[in-house]
């Protein structure tokens, strides 16, 4: 329906339709016979054409009309558009119109003159004047033979009338009875009769005579012939005969014939002109009218299509830019022609894929660079190191995960913070930090330091290596500062180095031991018997020394023994609420002054683990907090579970705090090394022996010493402990999971 | 779409108010049908008023030729079926003013000639038939058991008027003269 109220074919054809309807119509109105048969047929076609012409128009008007209350763009211009050629259109075919009318009305008018009229009455006249004299002479002839047949029976009248008609000269003499019924005829040979039965008169003519009157009249014949009839009434001089009925005609000579039917003609067809002035002019007027109107539609039409056809291009370039400033750079125009409009829609096109192909390869662009930047970063947070990097003016531009977990901060508030701002925001920073900022500020293109970090577990030795990025020109690129945690290398290579010393204990100094006491005892045997008494007496007390001293050393090495050997670990679900509990208890006595108050939270799950190796564990622990509390007054220790995950993993952690004077600082950096300890008798193995099972364990330890004082022991169990093959203490390896 | 519909509208009220004029106005009155067969042949005699309005007389005594046509259809009623038209027929008679004769022509598509002295004898003449014989073209195409009827209509044929003249005439009920479809039974 769209195609076709909006198509130009269409229209067009209906239009040209008109058209020749119309011009068939005109052609009708002047009397035309091919057309005049279809004339209605036309004017019906043509008003119905008209009307669907209007209303395909007024629907495009509409349409118009809609498009511009919407705002649709070009709607405007193509309003506009429309209203000026609509102007240039109506006002040409108006006045055309009219002055038309006017000419037609004066035309038609000047066809009827007075003067023709009055000339062909007269005309007419004239004639009938002439044939009146034929008719008046041939009327008396008539009577004349009416009179000479009035005693002429009806069986001998046939060549009477023969006789009659060539004595006067007639054409054709016909006697009919009263009824009508032909009694006799004569007529000229001659004659161009059709038919040889004479002409009958009428039954008016006939019932006229039988009242005794003749009747005369002019009777056209055949195309352009006239005749005079004259038909009286023969009355019989016999009394009661029946009356009879003379009819003579008289063919007119060809000459009077021809002028009279040329006057008649003439008459006749300016007569109907006449009468026909009105319908005429209505006729004329209408078909100027539907040509008029139809011309004006038409117009309309083809204003609108030309509106739509100049305004299309210019719409589309207005959407196309729209398209393009909201960022569609795939918009193509459609191009409609080779005209300068056309050129600017190419144009358009041609810039729009230029652009589309800049922005595809920047889209691309931006893609590997995005896939690069996803890679650096997956290999920057799946790496043990942890990397920052900062800008030329030291500000934080990036950094991992890993440098998060070493340094034990959130460092995503201080990206684009400066140096100095994350020194002050992380206070146990400082150092670090200061580090930085001396080897940044150094200008090296590489440098290498090595800074110590205290952190909840602990003192922490980092390595740090600083790279400057490369810049764009000459302007600097900025550093990258990569670092690692190393205390737990470190940390291994002590135990080693512990390891080793155990192994060498055990195997030069326990050796010798035996015979040194064997060797003491001999002398004590051999010697006591010479010896008085007081000498015995140092005798056996230096001999007693010997072996006492011997023994106590033997215990020593067997300790340190212990130590450095691998452990046979039995691991099992161990309720570690439960196993305090067990061992608490036998530190709760009325010889032992330490209070002991437990903290367990009851959602602790069990765990894998040694149950023995955690007896001594917790042993341990609570052993040095007794003894760490024998100058206090009111020795207490808190001891406390919780559960929680970290990273992914499931830890149960074990707090034991005591209120003494906390660890010394001197020690504080190696509490976990063997022979570190503060007390007198103490052999330096309890919290070394504790690292050591709570490392195979999979967990980590540490001391601190509170701000509000007293000494606080951490350890850090996971559910799930797997229990890798227990190697040597020679052998260890750094723990891998650090605690945060 | 309302400008449609007032279109249509303007249409079906032009086509409604040509109907209901030319149903108005009907001077054409068939007074009396005599329809008979014999020998295959029907025979039928008819007498009719033929009015004429001011207007058409004008014109017809201005020269303006008239054409009357009088339409006759043989119905045959069926006791089942619905009625068939056995056969039908057409006479076209034209009438027209001869003004140096003072006379009123009535010429048939046969070209005969008759003539009036007025208009009323050249109508009657027209609207009038006398034993007027439609012989039938199958033999036995009468059914002696059926039914038979005449329908006839005499009209003024606004078609042959001059092409200029009919606008008018189709849009004014005076030059609207028919006399509509009358029936008649057939005797056998």
């Amino acid at each position: 329906m769209k195609r076709f109220t909006g198509g130009v074919a269409p229209v067009a054809i209906l239009s040209l339709l008109l058209l020749a309807a119309l011009a068939m119509m005109s052609a009708a109105t002047q009397n035309s016979a091919m057309f005049s048969r279809m004339y209605s047929l036309l004017l019906v076609v043509n008003i119905v054409g008209i009307i669907v012409l209007l209303v395909l128009i007024i629907a495009n008007l509409r349409h118009l009309a809609a498009q511009y209350r919407a705002r649709v763009m070009g709607s405007r211009l193509t309003l506009r558009l429309l209203g000026f050629f609509v102007l240039l259109a109506v006002i040409p075919v108006t006045i055309v119109y009219f002055f038309s009318i006017q000419a037609f009305n004066k035309g038609i008018d000047n066809w009827f003159d007075v003067k023709i009229e009055s000339a062909l009455d007269d005309a007419l006249s004239l004639g009938r004047t002439a044939l009146d004299a034929i008719k008046d002479d041939l009327d008396k002839k008539t009577g004349d033979m009416a009179f000479e047949l009035e005693t002429s029976p009806d069986k001998l009248v046939a060549p009477i009338l023969n006789d009659l008609r060539e004595q006067y000269g007639v054409t054709e003499i016909t006697l009919f009875a009263q009824d009508g019924k032909i009694i006799a005829a004569s007529s000229q040979g001659d004659l161009d009769s059709k038919t040889l039965a004479p002409d009958r008169p009428n039954e008016s003519i006939l019932a006229q005579v039988r009242l005794g009157e003749s009747r005369s009249t002019i009777d056209p014949t055949g195309k352009s012939g006239l005749q005079l009839r004259v038909v009286a009434p023969v009355n019989s001089r016999d009394v009661g005969a029946p009356m009879r009925i003379l009819q003579v005609q008289q063919q007119l000579p060809d000459r009077y014939s021809k002028l009279g039917e040329s006057v008649q003609a003439a008459f006749a067809e300016y007569e109907k002109l006449l009468y026909l002035r009105g319908p005429l002019k209505f006729g004329f007027i209408l078909t100027l009218s539907l040509v008029a109107l139809l011309t004006l539609l038409i117009s309309v039409w083809a204003a609108i299509f030309s509106a739509r056809r100049l305004v299309t291009p210019l719409r589309d370039l207005a959407e196309g830019t729209r398209a393009v400033a909201q960022g569609n750079y795939r918009k193509q125009l459609p191009v409609s022609g080779g005209d300068e409009l056309g050129i600017l829609v190419k144009s358009f096109n041609d810039m729009t894929r230029r652009i589309h192909r800049a922005q595809s390869q920047t889209k691309h662009s931006q893609r590997e660079a995005e896939v690069q930047r996803t890679y650096l970063e997956t290999v920057l947070t799946h790496l043990s190191s942890g990397v920052l990097s900062f800008d030329p003016r030291a500000r934080l531009r990036t950094y991992n995960t890993s440098a998060e977990q070493i340094l034990g901060v959130d460092l995503g508030k201080g990206v684009g913070r400066s140096l100095a701002w994350i020194g002050q925001t992380h206070a146990h920073l400082g150092p670090l930090v200061q580090m930085i900022h001396d080897a940044l500020h150094t200008g090296r293109a590489e440098w290498h330091a090595e800074t110590g970090l205290d952190g909840q577990a602990g003192k922490r030795t980092l390595i740090l290596r600083g790279t400057r990025l490369p810049g764009l020109g000459t302007r600097h690129g900025g550093h990258v500062v990569v670092f690692d945690d190393i205390s737990a290398l470190i940390q291994a290579q002590r135990d080693a180095a512990w390891s080793e010393v155990a192994r060498r204990l055990a195997h030069e100094i326990k050796n010798p031991l035996t015979p040194i006491r064997l060797s003491a005892e001999r002398i004590r045997h051999k010697c006591m018997t010479g010896l008085d008494a007081g000498q015995q007496e140092t005798l056996e007390r230096a001999t007693r020394t010997i072996v006492e001293q011997v023994e106590s050393m033997k215990a020593m090495v067997d300790a340190f023994s212990d130590y450095a050997h691998p452990a046979h670990v039995h691991p099992e679900p161990v309720d570690i609420n439960r196993l305090i509990h067990d061992v608490v208890e036998l530190y709760r006595g009325k010889q032992n002054p330490m209070r002991i108050h437990l903290d367990l939270a009851p959602s602790v799950p069990p765990i894998n683990a040694d149950r023995g190796r955690l007896r001594q564990v917790l042993h341990n622990l609570l052993l040095n907090a007794s003894d760490a509390l024998t100058a206090a007054t009111e020795p207490t220790l808190h001891i406390a579970t919780r559960y929680f995950e970290l990273d992914g993993r499931r830890l149960v952690e074990i707090q034991a705090r005591d209120n003494g004077p906390g660890f010394a600082a001197s020690v504080l950096d190696h509490l976990f090394e063997p022979y570190v300890t503060t007390k007198e008798k103490g052999t330096g193995l309890g919290l070394a022996i504790v690292k050591k099972i709570v490392e195979e364990h999979s967990g980590s330890l540490w001391a601190t010493n509170p701000a509000d004082g007293g000494a606080l022991m951490t350890i850090r169990l996971p559910v799930e402990a797997s229990f890798p093959q227990i190697k040597s203490p020679g052998n260890a390896q750094p723990a891998q999971e650090r605690s945060a | 779409m309302k400008t449609l519909k007032l279109a249509l509208a303007g249409v079906a009220g032009f086509v409604v108010l040509g109907i209901s004029t030319h149903g108005a106005w009907a001077d054409f009155v068939v007074r009396g049908v005599d329809t008979q067969f014999a020998n295959d042949v029907l025979h039928i005699s008819s007498v009719l008023d033929m009015g004429l309005s001011a207007k058409a007389e004008e014109a017809l005594n201005k020269g303006i030729p008239f054409d009357v046509v009088t339409d006759l259809a043989l119905i045959e009623h069926r006791r089942f079926l619905w009625s068939r038209v056995v056969t039908d027929r057409t006479l076209r008679q034209r009438v027209q003013y001869h003004a140096l004769s003072g006379q009123y022509l009535v010429s048939d598509e046969g070209q005969d000639v008759e003539r009036f002295p007025t208009a009323q004898a050249a109508l009657a003449y027209v609207g009038s038939l006398n034993d007027m014989q439609i012989p039938l073209a199958k033999k036995k195409a009468i059914d002696g058991k059926m039914r038979y009827s005449l329908k006839l209509r005499v009209r003024l044929d606004i078609e042959s008027l001059p092409a200029p003249l009919r606008p008018l005439a189709y849009v004014t009920p005076s030059w609207h003269h028919s006399s509509g479809w009358t029936a008649w039974a057939v005797q056998q």
